[in-house]
């Protein structure tokens, strides 16, 4: 499956990780900071 | 910390080594429930890996060191939690002395413990995996040595630690399987390269390194030891 | 109460701003202009995004223990705070360093997982950090869990080389003969190297920003905690 992919197939996913994971941190940030929020009312 | 000086030291390290070896030969239905433990993993492991000589061969001193590793996070553990049970724990960390000497104890304790159950265990995987232990006996009883010494270090830190905490059984396993890595691969490799390769020279180089882990691991550990503990 | 601290201050906003801005830079300078390599063509793009994430994950557990220590050593709450907002930085690097690892592998090599001495090293410390967390999380005395996971990073940190040392002799028969501590051994070219530098830069900014942000909210949640434990003053309102 993975042998038809080509080389820039992989390296749009390598970057696309990166963003993704990037946004998700930021996401994660934003639900810490309301979950504070929440709880001091 | 004691006015007697580091001679003293050594002899609060002796008294609580003593203490846990005693504990663990009063207790014998935990040992022999410990050795027949790692008696089975190596049965275990030996079926996993087939019937084919020379495969077993390649396979058994790993195996053999997975089945110490087991049996080592159990006695371990153990170790704390007969001291928690009876709430002697409590008591030994009132005693005015440094906190270092109870791991340096235990250390003893545990290492004795783990040694004996690998002296015990070789015969047992030679037999079931076909390794020539004769040739190099020596070098061999080296490594189980300076591997249980590296796993004890390790495992006695990480069970204070995790003494008095839920799940402490997966937790510790998880906590130290990946420090000891190093230990394992080398000990391991050493094992290999007695028995099965014949190799005294190549034994020898692993053994250094294991030497040189024991050493770092033996001051990091004792020097930090304290702030685990400490209420 | 907390409106005026829990705003996030300009400067951090900036750093956020500076963050996307080298981060696009970065990528565009390895996808567009960088040329392709001899050997591997343009599968050297991947090696831009894979490798400098891999680099601030090891600084982040630097920082781990650094602070850690700095906990033992002087017991602030604030070095608690920075140690595992560093840890968290570091277990995200971490595991984006093993993703990309293994998509870096898969058409270089032909397989996910080559037993890759760095990628074998960042997996163990993943787990070395995953432990962490979870003692964290079973521990409730915040002194006593601020301790316990200082040790815990310090012993990571204290780890990496041995853990190095056995990825690369993992696959080797003999321990001495392979040891290459300055990494792989292939020079780089000054065109690859200026843009993997650029990438590091924008990879460690976004490391800085990840975590100013995450001890900001730390802070923020250290402060709650405590006015929680703490009878309000009189005349304010009591919320719960």
């Amino acid at each position: 499956m993975f042998d038809s992919w080509s080389a820039w197939t992989w390296v749009l996913i390598a970057w696309f990780e990166l963003l993704l994971a990037y946004g998700g941190y930021l996401l994660y940030l934003r639900w810490r900071n309301r979950r504070r929020q929440n709880e001091e009312g | 910390m004691s006015s007697q000086g580091p001679f003293a030291d050594l002899g609060f390290v002796a008294a609580v080594a003593r203490k846990d070896l005693l504990q663990e030969l009063r207790s014998r239905a935990v040992t022999v429930a410990t050795l027949f433990f790692s008696s089975i993993t190596l049965m275990v492991l030996a079926f996993a890996v087939g019937r084919e000589s020379a495969l077993m061969q390649q396979a058994g001193p790993g195996a053999l060191w997975v089945a110490l590793a087991f049996a080592g996070v159990i006695s371990a553990a153990q170790s704390y939690q007969s001291d928690l049970a009876e709430a002697a724990y409590e008591q030994l960390l009132i005693y005015p002395i440094p906190r270092a000497t109870i791991y340096l104890g235990k250390l003893i304790a545990n290492w004795l413990t783990m040694l004996a159950l690998g002296l015990v265990l070789l015969p047992i995987g030679s037999v079931l995996f076909a390794l020539p232990l004769t040739p190099g006996l020596p070098l061999l009883v080296a490594t189980v040595a300076l591997g249980t010494l590296g796993f004890a270090l390790i495992a006695t830190f990480y069970a204070a630690l995790t003494a008095n905490l839920q799940a402490r059984e997966s937790l510790l396993p998880v906590l130290m399987f990946p420090v000891v890595v190093p230990i394992l691969l080398a000990a391991v490799r050493s094992t290999d390269a007695v028995t099965r390769l014949g190799n005294a020279a190549l034994a020898g180089d692993w053994l250094q390194l294991l030497a040189g882990f024991d050493l770092v691991y033996l001051v990091v550990c004792t020097a930090i030891f304290h702030f685990v503990v400490d209420e | 109460m907390n409106t005026r601290t829990a705003r996030r201050p300009l400067w951090l906003s900036a750093l956020g701003l500076a963050t996307l801005i080298l981060f696009g830079v970065g990528a565009i300078l390895a996808l567009a202009v960088s040329p392709p390599d001899i050997n591997q063509g343009d599968l050297i793009r991947i090696m831009y995004a894979h490798v400098s994430v891999a680099w601030v994950c090891f600084l982040a557990v630097g920082m781990t223990a650094l602070f850690g220590a700095l906990y033992l050593w002087r017991g602030r709450p604030m070095d608690d705070v920075w140690s595992v907002a560093s840890a968290e930085a570091a277990l995200f690097f971490g595991a984006l360093t093993i993703i990309g690892g293994m998509t870096y592998s898969k058409p270089t090599l032909g397989v996910f997982w080559d037993w890759d001495a760095k990628l074998t090293l960042t997996a163990l410390l993943v787990t070395l950090l995953v432990g962490f967390f979870i003692v964290r999380g079973l521990v409730d005395d915040p002194q006593r869990r601020g301790r316990v996971s200082a040790v815990i990073g310090l012993v990571t940190l204290a780890s990496l080389p041995f853990n190095y040392l056995a990825a690369e002799w993992f696959r080797t028969l003999h321990p001495a003969k392979s040891i290459n501590l300055d990494g792989s051994g292939i020079t780089m070219e000054a065109a690859f190297l200026g843009i993997l530098l650029f990438n590091v830069a924008a990879a460690a900014l976004a490391f800085a920003y990840f975590l100013f942000e995450r001890v900001r909210l730390g802070r923020l949640e250290v402060q709650a905690e405590a006015s929680e434990d703490d009878p309000p003053p009189t005349g304010e309102a009591v919320h719960v």
